[in-house]
C-alpha cells in the first residue's frame, strides 16, 4: 500500500469565525504503481486533498500515511509535487530547476547535475539544460516540473492539474508522452484534473469527489492496461466511463444519487 | 535615427546658447558660453584645487553610497520581512522621502561639525531611504507559488533566502542601489555647496563668487559625466545579473 488516507477531514475557518468543511470522510488506499485520478466539480477540495497527501496541509482530523509512515510535513522523497502553475524558478536554468530538490537537500553540485541531466533526458529536454524557463513553452516547462519531481525518486507523484494551463493540442501531445514516462518509472501517481478525458485516459482508478464538502462520491476502475495509446480514446470502455463521469459531474442529482447509493450499500 | 535627432537637439541648444550669449540677449557674465567653457577646460584641470576637490568629492560619494546601500539593503530586508517593523516604520520612511532632505543639513553640521565626514553622512542619509523602500518593494515580488515549491521540496531557511527570496527581490535591490547612488551623489554635492567643506560643491560656489561662470560649467559638466558613466556602468552590471528576466533580453521565442 503506497498511500493510505483514513477518515480525512479538512475544515476551514472563515474570517468571521465560522468553520466550513472542505473535505469530509475521505478513506482511500492507493496501491504501489497505481495511477489514480481525482476529479470533481470546482471548489470540491481536489487540490486540498492533494496537499494533505503531500503534507503541505495538515488535515483537521484523520491521517495520511505513505508506506505506513504518517505524513506530517512535506518530504519530496516520499511524495513529490507537480503544480498547476508554472512554478519553475525563473532565475535558474532548466538543469538547475530539474535538480532543485536535490540542491535543497544539500546534494553536491556534481550529483545534482548528473541526476538533473538524467531526468531531463527522461522528459526529452536534455538539449535545453542551459536555457532559462522563459525560453521554453508552457508544455516544456511542465515537463521540467515533472523532471524536478522525478529527480527526488519519490514513492508517489502528486500532480495538481499539471496540464491545466496548457492548450488542448499541447495537452494531448504531452499526455501520451507523459503516460509513457510515468508508466515506465513504475511509481504511484495521484493526479488531480478537471478534464474528463484526462481523468479516464490516465487512470487505473478514478476518484469522483462530490461538491463542497468534498467526499468520495464514486470510485471507477479503468481496466485497459497502461500505457495506453491515443487510440484508447476511441474504445467503448473509454466512452462509457467518460459518459458516466459526465453524468456525475454535470447532473447535480446524479452525484447525490451516487453518494446515497454508496452509503446505502455500506450499511 | 533616434540618436541623430538627439545629437541635433544638443548641438542646436549649444548653438542657441552661444548666439544668445554673443548677442548679449542675456548678460554673458551670468551664463557664459560654450566656446568659453571649452577654453576654460585646461584652466580647471590645471588648477590644483580643482583636482583636490574632485578627489575629495569622489571619495565622499563613494563612502556615502557604500553606507547608504549597505545600511539600506539590511534595513529594507528587515522592514520588508518583519511585519511589525513594516507597520511601524514604513510610514515614517515614506514621509522622509517626501520632504526635502536639505532641511536636515544644520543638524548634521551640529552633530558632525564642518568637515567632509559630515558630507559623507549627509550623502548616506540622502540615499538610504530610497534604497530601503526599493528593497521592500523588491521583497513584494517574491511569489507565493515559488515559496510553495520551496516548502514542498523541503528547502531549509537558508535555501529559501538564497535560492528564492534574494533572486526574486533582486530587481528591487538593483533599483534601490541605483537610487542610492543617485541620491548619495546629490547629497554630497548639496552639502558641499551649502557648507564649505571642500570638494566640487564648494568649488562651484567659489568659482561662482568669483564670477568665473565658465569654470562653474566645466565642473558641472564633469559631475554630469561622472553621473552618466556611473549610471551606464550600473545598468551594464544589472543587465548581466538579471539575464533570466524576460525584460533583460529579447530572445524569448522558443516554440513547443
Amino acid at each position: 500500500m503506497a498511500l493510505q488516507a483514513k477518515n480525512l477531514e479538512v475544515t476551514y475557518r472563515t474570517a468571521d469565525g465560522r468553520s466550513v468543511p472542505a473535505l469530509t470522510d475521505i478513506n482511500l488506499d492507493i496501491a504501489d504503481r497505481e495511477f489514480v485520478t481525482i476529479i470533481g466539480p470546482s471548489g470540491c477540495g481536489k487540490s486540498t486533498l492533494l496537499k494533505c497527501f503531500g503534507g503541505l496541509l495538515s488535515p483537521s482530523s484523520g491521517e495520511v500515511s505513505v508506506n505506513s509512515e504518517a505524513v506530517t510535513e512535506p518530504d519530496p522523497n516520499r511524495a513529490a509535487f507537480v503544480f498547476q502553475d508554472y512554478t519553475l524558478l525563473p532565475w535558474k536554468n532548466v538543469l538547475d530547476n530539474a535538480a532543485v530538490g536535490l540542491h535543497f537537500d544539500g546534494k553536491s553540485k556534481d550529483e545534482c547535475r548528473a541526476k538533473g541531466q538524467e531526468m531531463l533526458e527522461l522528459v526529452g529536454l536534455s538539449e535545453f539544460a542551459k536555457q532559462y524557463p522563459r525560453e521554453l513553452s508552457g508544455g516544456m516547462q511542465q515537463r521540467v516540473a515533472v523532471a524536478r519531481a522525478m529527480a527526488m525518486d519519490p514513492d508517489i507523484l502528486l500532480m495538481d492539474e499539471p496540464f491545466g494551463a496548457l492548450d488542448e493540442q499541447t495537452r494531448q501531445k504531452l499526455g501520451s508522452e507523459m503516460g509513457r514516462i510515468l508508466t515506465e518509472t513504475e511509481r504511484s501517481v495521484v493526479m488531480v484534473t478537471h478534464s474528463l478525458d484526462e481523468a479516464v485516459f490516465w487512470a487505473d482508478r478514478i476518484i469522483v469527489l462530490s461538491a463542497r464538502p468534498g467526499r468520495i462520491a464514486k470510485e471507477i476502475e479503468v481496466k485497459a492496461p497502461r500505457p495506453r495509446s491515443l487510440s484508447f480514446i476511441g474504445t467503448d470502455e473509454f466512452a462509457m466511463i467518460r459518459s458516466e463521469l459526465f453524468r456525475l459531474l454535470e447532473v447535480p442529482s446524479a452525484m447525490a444519487g451516487a453518494s446515497s447509493t454508496d452509503a446505502a450499500a455500506g450499511q | 535615427m533616434h540618436r541623430w535627432v538627439l545629437l541635433a537637439v544638443v548641438i542646436g541648444l549649444l548653438v542657441v546658447w552661444e548666439v544668445v550669449s554673443r548677442l548679449e540677449w542675456v548678460n554673458p557674465m551670468f551664463i557664459s558660453r560654450p566656446s568659453d567653457i571649452v577654453a576654460a577646460l585646461p584652466d580647471v584641470f590645471g588648477d590644483e584645487k580643482a583636482v583636490d576637490a574632485l578627489e575629495t568629492t569622489g571619495t565622499s560619494i563613494w563612502w556615502a553610497v557604500v553606507y547608504a546601500v549597505i545600511a539600506g539593503i539590511i534595513g529594507g530586508y528587515l522592514l520588508g520581512s518583519i511585519q511589525i517593523l513594516r507597520d511601524a516604520f514604513f510610514g515614517p520612511v515614506n514621509f522622509i522621502i517626501g520632504i526635502p532632505k536639505s532641511i536636515f543639513i544644520p543638524i548634521f553640521l551640529l552633530v558632525f561639525g564642518i568637515n567632509t565626514q559630515a558630507a559623507i553622512y549627509y550623502g548616506a542619509f540622502s540615499g538610504i531611504f530610497y534604497v530601503m523602500i526599493n528593497v521592500v518593494s523588491g521583497l513584494d515580488l517574491v511569489e507565493d507559488r515559488h515559496m510553495m515549491v520551496a516548502r514542498a521540496y523541503s528547502a531549509s531557511w537558508w535555501h529559501r533566502v538564497r535560492d528564492i527570496v534574494l533572486p526574486a527581490s533582486l530587481p528591487g535591490v538593483f533599483a534601490g542601489i541605483w537610487y542610492g547612488i543617485k541620491n548619495g551623489l546629490q547629497g554630497v554635492l548639496i552639502f558641499e555647496l551649502f557648507i564649505s567643506v571642500g570638494g566640487l560643491g564648494s568649488l562651484i560656489k567659489t568659482y561662482t563668487n568669483r564670477l568665473e561662470i565658465d569654470r562653474v560649467f566645466v565642473v558641472v559638466l564633469g559631475v554630469s559625466i561622472v553621473a552618466i558613466v556611473l549610471g551606464e556602468l550600473w545598468s551594464a552590471i544589472e543587465r548581466r545579473l538579471s539575464r533570466w528576466r524576460p525584460s533583460a533580453t529579447a530572445s524569448a521565442d522558443t516554440a513547443t
